[in-house]
């Protein structure tokens, strides 16, 4: 018994030592974003996936985040552009409730862009948060720009289509739930979105890739965004344009059909890559748009409105914008698809349905921002809102794009350029790109147009429409809260 | 016999007894001071109208000053009664109205629900015809350089201040700008302007042969506002919107000569006139900037 109190003292000196960090090991095989950012490269694989956020998932889940892979839903499906194959006013699924804008704030598609793009503003702010980590300045800039351009793309969609909102500037915790739901109005958003694209601007961004953030797209986008504001900057949005024009970087494709089958050529200026037969970095919205091999109700179908406009208007634009549904050569209702995506360039045979490989992994990239949105852009700050204009340099863009387009740069030169001829234009040269729906708004043709369209095809317009409501699911979210969120008027 | 009796006493009894209780019945369910019996009436608990309409709306004018777009951003409300301050009244969600002419109108949005509840809401509209934008000329200082003191508001930050001359032929008026063979001088001055407007402009000039082996060069500019400080040519051609080159020749240097640059200011606010030269003596006089729709 007189070793007791050694193997007692053996055992006081275990408890003491027990305490050291062996038993609370730093999990090697997890990584968290509190312990992952360490250096530069990692915050560029981080970067990679804010990308990764706007491409979206490939598949037809709607519980997963598609990006901008079903953007088409909530932008071009909402205009005279597309429609379901059968559009029906009546039609009360997801996507007949925005052919027919008739949106109901549980429309699955709106909650998902509403997440998806809110997911890219949050890993964004995961990389502005992380910054500290990069020893080297100019490269730090660097980042900070990339990061900062895709958050104001983000909110810059965003912003248009849902109008007021929360401003999400850092990363926020879950308890933080004032600022998660509390709206505020767009012009503070807009001066968030035109402070991180003049820091992207100068922040010195590479310009090796066309499917990453460039200075010129920086550029860009914020004469769009000067363009779009309440009151616009156009003095500022014709300034970039032409910084761009002058810098001779870009320039329109001869052909018209390479533009979209020939992947990061000379006019396009910010693109969203996709990779063929990889199920993470293919796209399905090309095959979603045959509904041979797609969605069966067929969406994203071109509205024989468009046709018509194309056909008068598009010069040799046509064959490459829509055709003809296989699916109704042999009986049946003509419809007309998209021609601008097809799958890797692959038509689908003579019954558009026939494949080498899977078409549902399309590697199509989607476009952006491309050069003739440069031009008519610039043509657009020039005309500065009036209805017409005789200006020399307005008319030499505008007639830059219809010359590619097949039409006569002497015999087809109008002597002065109307606000609608504008608006036609951008119609016909960036048909089923998602322009359509902030053309129009930005032309102050919303309610004119739209109303007329909807009384033709039986659906019932409202300037409310013009914005979508706020997701059901982020109302319920919030009234869990002290900060419940208002819905947008027109919406219950 | 008893039991039949009996029993007529037993059936009488229970008759009596029902008709008691039909006839106490009959009393207290016509009492409506018994709640339980009163009768529901109309509105009796229905609940207070929680989310009345809210009235509201935004308006945009159209290319016609006269016409306006209203766009209806009410809510909780059904039934919608546009009233346009001019007579004109509408009943559909947006409105749409063309007004007789400029003015100040009350335009009344009234938004009411099934419940009759209403909410109203009214905005003045300012119907004024939009002025044709007039383009003024450009204001320049001292164009005419009528007093030797006046070369100093054509300062150019990369050359000697240009002089000013008497010799007969040379200028208009009572003076003009000279600028001396050895080209170390410069005239500069900047202004401001509309954008995106056509322009012209229009001044005199002469070149003399003061060096006989030497053929002269005027250089006359349109520019964006230079900032350099030393002299480089690659900046200002860079930086130039329009140019005129001038070579000496027996026409230039026999008279005064005009001289015309036909530019659009492009998205400038604010532009520069540059004069320089080469190799011999040159003068310039008379500066005019026309608008030239």
């Amino acid at each position: 018994m007189k070793y007791l109190k050694y193997i007692a003292i053996v055992l006081m000196g275990n408890v003491f030592v027990s305490c050291s960090d062996f038993l609370e090991p730093v999990p090697s095989s997890s990584i968290t974003t509190d312990n992952y950012y360490t250096t530069a490269e990692e915050l560029e694989t981080g970067l990679i996936g804010v990308y990764a956020a706007i491409k979206g998932i490939n598949s037809r889940d709607k519980d997963e985040n598609h990006g901008v892979q079903w953007e088409f839903y909530v932008t071009e499906m909402r205009t005279d552009n597309t429609s379901t194959k059968s559009p029906d006013s009546e039609d009360a699924s997801d996507a007949g409730q925005l052919e027919s804008l008739d949106v109901l704030p549980t429309n699955n598609f709106v909650g998902n862009y509403y997440t998806s793009f809110f997911q890219v503003v949050y890993r964004a702010n995961v990389i502005l948060a992380n910054l500290d980590v990069v020893t080297d300045s100019t490269r730090a800039a660097a980042i900070e720009a990339e990061a900062k351009f895709l958050r104001a793309y983000a909110y810059f969609n965003l912003v248009r289509l849902f109008g007021d909102l929360p401003l999400i500037d850092r990363v926020i915790t879950p308890s933080e739930t004032e600022i998660q739901f509390t709206r505020v109005s767009t012009s503070l958003i807009y001066d968030l979105i035109i402070s991180d694209l003049e820091t992207a601007i100068n922040g010195g961004l590479s310009t090796t890739y066309k499917t990453r953030a460039t200075k010129a797209a920086a550029q860009g986008l914020l004469a769009k965004v000067y363009l779009s504001l309440d009151t616009p900057n156009y003095l500022q949005a014709q300034l970039l344009c032409e910084e761009i024009i002058n810098s001779k970087k870009y320039s329109l494709q001869s052909n018209f059909y390479n533009v979209f089958y020939n992947e990061r050529n000379s006019e396009i200026i910010f693109a969203i890559g996709y990779n063929s037969n990889v199920q993470d970095n293919s796209q399905i919205f090309s095959a979603e748009w045959m509904n041979a091999v797609g969605n069966t109700s067929g969406v994203n179908y071109a509205t024989t409105d468009v046709v018509a406009a194309i056909d008068a208007n598009g010069g040799n634009r046509k064959d490459v914008s829509y055709r003809q549904d296989p699916l109704t050569l042999f009986g049946g209702t003509v419809r007309y698809q998209v021609a601008k995506y097809f799958p890797d360039g692959a038509t689908g045979g003579s019954d558009g349905q026939t494949f080498t490989g899977l078409p549902q992994l399309a590697g199509n990239d989607w476009i952006v921002l491309r050069y003739a949105d440069i031009l008519l852009m610039h043509s657009e700050a020039i005309l500065a809102g009036a209805a017409e204009t005789t200006n020399t340099n307005a008319i030499n863009s505008y007639m830059e794009v219809r010359v590619r387009a097949g039409f006569d740069a002497l015999s087809d030169r109008p002597t002065k350029l109307t606000k609608d001829a504008l608006l036609l234009e951008r119609r016909v040269e960036f048909a089923f790109e998602n322009h359509r729906l902030f053309d129009l708004i930005r032309f102050d043709a919303a309610q004119s147009v739209l109303s007329a369209f909807a009384t033709a095809n039986g659906f019932e317009f409202t300037s409310t429409d013009l914005l979508l409501p706020i997701p059901q699911n982020e109302i319920n979210l919030s009234r869990s809260s002290n900060t419940v969120m208002a819905q947008n008027p027109g919406y219950n | 016999m008893k039991t039949i009796i009996n029993l007529k006493k037993y059936v009488s009894k229970v008759c009596f007894g029902a008709l008691a209780l039909i006839a106490c019945v009959s009393v207290t369910s016509c009492d409506p001071t018994i709640d339980a019996l009163a009768f529901d009436l109309p509105e009796a608990n229905s609940k207070p109208d929680l989310t009345p309409p809210t009235a509201n709306f935004k308006a945009t004018v159209t290319l016609d000053y006269l016409t306006y777009n209203f766009s209806n951003i009410s809510t909780s409300a059904t039934d919608y009664l546009w009233d346009y301050g001019d007579g004109n009244t509408s009943t559909g969600v947006d409105g749409i109205n063309t007004f007789p002419g400029e003015g100040t109108y009350k335009v009344t949005l009234t938004a009411s629900d099934k419940l009759g509840q209403k909410s109203i809401f009214t905005m003045d509209i300012e119907v004024v015809e939009p002025d044709v934008p007039v383009i003024l000329p450009p204001v320049l200082i001292f164009p005419d350089f009528e007093n030797d003191a006046e070369k100093n508001e054509w300062k150019a930050p990369f050359k000697g201040t240009m002089q000013t001359t008497t010799s007969g032929g040379y200028y208009e008026g009572a003076r003009g700008g000279k600028l001396p063979q050895d080209g170390s001088r410069a005239g500069y001055q900047e202004f401001d302007i509309t954008p995106n407007a056509n322009f012209v402009l229009r001044f005199k000039y002469r070149i003399r042969d003061r060096e006989p082996l030497q053929t002269g060069e005027m250089y006359v500019r349109i520019v964006k506002p230079l900032t350099i400080s030393s002299y480089d040519l690659a900046v200002i051609e860079s930086n130039s919107i329009a140019s005129a080159t001038y070579v000496e020749s027996d026409t230039t240097t026999g008279s005064l000569q005009d001289g015309a640059i036909f530019f659009n200011s492009g998205a400038n606010t604010r532009l520069a006139i540059l004069f320089h030269n080469e190799l011999d003596e040159c003068y310039i006089d008379s500066f005019k900037i026309e608008v030239n729709q």
